[in-house]
């Protein structure tokens, strides 16, 4: 991690990092805009979780340690079908309001009436929310390269939160973790992982991203991984 | 047994000052909390206030039963209060009754206050409080763990929620009164502060107290609930930071600061000195 995260300076030394709680004032934040997980009372920016506070384009910001997935226009998420009609599927994405996606925005031609005949109820789906409504109900599309039904393999819960620590900087991580254990992984950001491949790697995947979730908010994730899933039998993982 | 020994001294009627546990009047029992100890609730704190001990965890939100109330424009918190069969000395049946109602109700409300539910629309927070062990004080031990449940949930709140209650025996305020004090003395009043802007969230009051007393008994109680912010900071820390973290001392407002009290969604503008008293004479005669 950099020192911009507040764990260590330029000389590598550590030093004690910020971390914020609910109705902490956000440091130096004085005339700047209230960003993420933020709310503002006379000028002044409090956070709203627990988390790492973050200075970015004149707006304040917390990173959350734990969170609830809020859907946004534009995400890619996984979710199950729920229930299917006519024309439009529900879908379960693992936020308080279920989503939708109408048969024209698959990459199928399906004739009306004719949607349970390409997804039922159970089938997992990848997909973008392509809208979300003011109460936080999301429109499901599977157009685009990647996305739709996925079968086999096996899909793990994590916390929405951290699944950006996954991904990591320009895919670092989750780079990372797919060249280690030569698994085809897909990350939701509704909190989901798929993951497709030998059960051994699945499992030592599954015990890393346990692992993951107990870290602190400023433990350097790379690192563990790699000593997680090299140790004792690096040229097991690697070959 | 020790305890019903104790109980059974009447040290309380006695003319001896001082506590029968040898604490201060300002001080309160000894207090450990721990965030995140429920593997399968979203947010958990576990809670050991004196004799008391409460698991508290944090749901939601999710969506609403086709049969359940919700709010439009935002979630509804849900706290249900609930005691365990064995967490008094004569076993309680283990079904609701009137007092886990009405606690309930009274948590919920305080709760939220706290939550920022405008966040999530036609929504529902659930918040269960087990108390496990009891000893007097538990609604104060369970709003302060269910709030930091909720935290732990990550759940976006205005700030955490601290409770402490103040008592009256023997004619003294008492900040924390116990099982024994809680009986015998003369007033018991709980009191829940949100942080930073300390506002109240929880205010009630069992027995009597003139208007002097509440006043200073409302000061002795952020005092206490400042105490108890402090170590629900801790119990946050250490779960999502590990060790060695540097903590922002609260911009907490302390009685006297602030400009309004708020309880439940009524706004009311504090005392001032020509307002009616509570009780134009010491209680004392009242029958």
């Amino acid at each position: 991690m950099s020192g911009e995260d507040g764990t260590r300076t330029t000389s590598g030394e550590r030093v004690r990092p910020l971390l914020v709680l609910p109705g902490d004032r956000l440091p130096d934040s004085g005339g700047k805009l209230p960003g993420l997980s933020t709310y503002g009372d006379n000028g002044i920016l409090f956070s709203e979780v627990v988390g790492r506070p973050r200075d970015l384009d004149n707006r304040v910001s917390v990173l959350p340690g734990r969170g609830i997935y809020s859907p946004s226009r534009g995400e890619v998420v996984l979710g199950r079908i729920t229930d299917v009609g006519p024309a439009v599927w529900s879908v379960h994405i693992f936020c308080p309001n279920p989503a939708t996606m109408h048969i024209r925005d698959t990459p199928w031609s399906i004739e009306l009436g004719r949607a349970c005949d390409f997804l039922v109820p159970g089938d997992l789906i990848y997909g973008r929310l392509i809208s979300v409504d003011d109460l936080g109900r999301g429109v499901i599309g599977l157009k685009g390269r990647g996305f739709g039904r996925l079968s086999g393999g096996h899909l793990l819960k994590v916390d929405p939160m951290l699944i950006p620590r996954l991904v990591g900087k320009d895919g670092a991580t989750i780079s990372l973790l797919k060249e280690l254990t030569g698994l085809r992984v897909l990350l939701g950001q509704n909190g989901l992982v798929w993951v497709n491949g030998d059960l051994d790697r699945t499992m030592d995947l599954v015990n890393v991203i346990s692992g993951i979730e107990g870290m602190g908010l400023y433990d350097e994730i790379q690192e563990r991984i790699t000593s997680l899933l090299t140790d004792g039998r690096d040229a097991d993982v690697r070959g | 047994m020790v305890g019903m020994l104790m109980f059974g001294d009447e040290r309380m009627g006695s003319d001896s000052k001082g506590r029968h546990d040898g604490r201060s009047n300002e001080k309160l029992r000894g207090i450990t909390i721990k965030a995140g100890v429920q593997g399968s609730a979203d947010g958990s704190a576990y809670i050991e206030w004196g004799k008391n001990k409460v698991m508290a965890s944090a749901y939601g939100p999710r969506a609403p039963m086709t049969d359940e109330k919700y709010h439009d424009a935002k979630a509804k918190v849900n706290c249900t209060y609930t005691m365990a069969p064995f967490s008094v000395s004569e076993r309680k049946r283990a079904r609701r009754d009137r007092r886990s109602t009405e606690i309930s109700k009274v948590l919920s409300e305080a709760l939220q206050c706290s939550v920022r539910a405008e966040r999530f629309p036609r929504s529902v927070i659930d918040v269960e409080v087990l108390v496990l062990d009891a000893d007097a004080g538990t609604r104060c031990a369970c709003l302060t763990a269910a709030s930091v449940a909720l935290a732990d949930a990550g759940i976006p709140l205005y700030g955490l929620v601290s409770a402490c209650s103040v008592g009256k025996a023997k004619g003294e305020l008492i900040v924390d009164p116990d099982l024994e004090e809680d009986q015998k003395g003369e007033a018991d009043m709980p009191v829940g502060v949100l942080s930073p802007s300390g506002e109240i969230v929880l205010f009630q009051m069992d027995g009597l107290m003139v208007k002097g007393e509440i006043e200073e008994a409302l000061k002795m109680a952020y005092k206490a609930c400042e105490e108890v912010l402090s170590l629900q900071r801790d119990s946050l820390v250490s779960r999502f930071g590990g060790q060695g973290l540097s903590v922002r001392r609260p911009a907490h407002r302390r009685y006297g600061e602030y400009r309004s009290y708020r309880m439940g969604s009524a706004r009311v503008e504090p005392w001032k000195e020509d307002d009616t008293p509570v009780w134009d004479e010491d209680p004392e005669g009242v029958d």
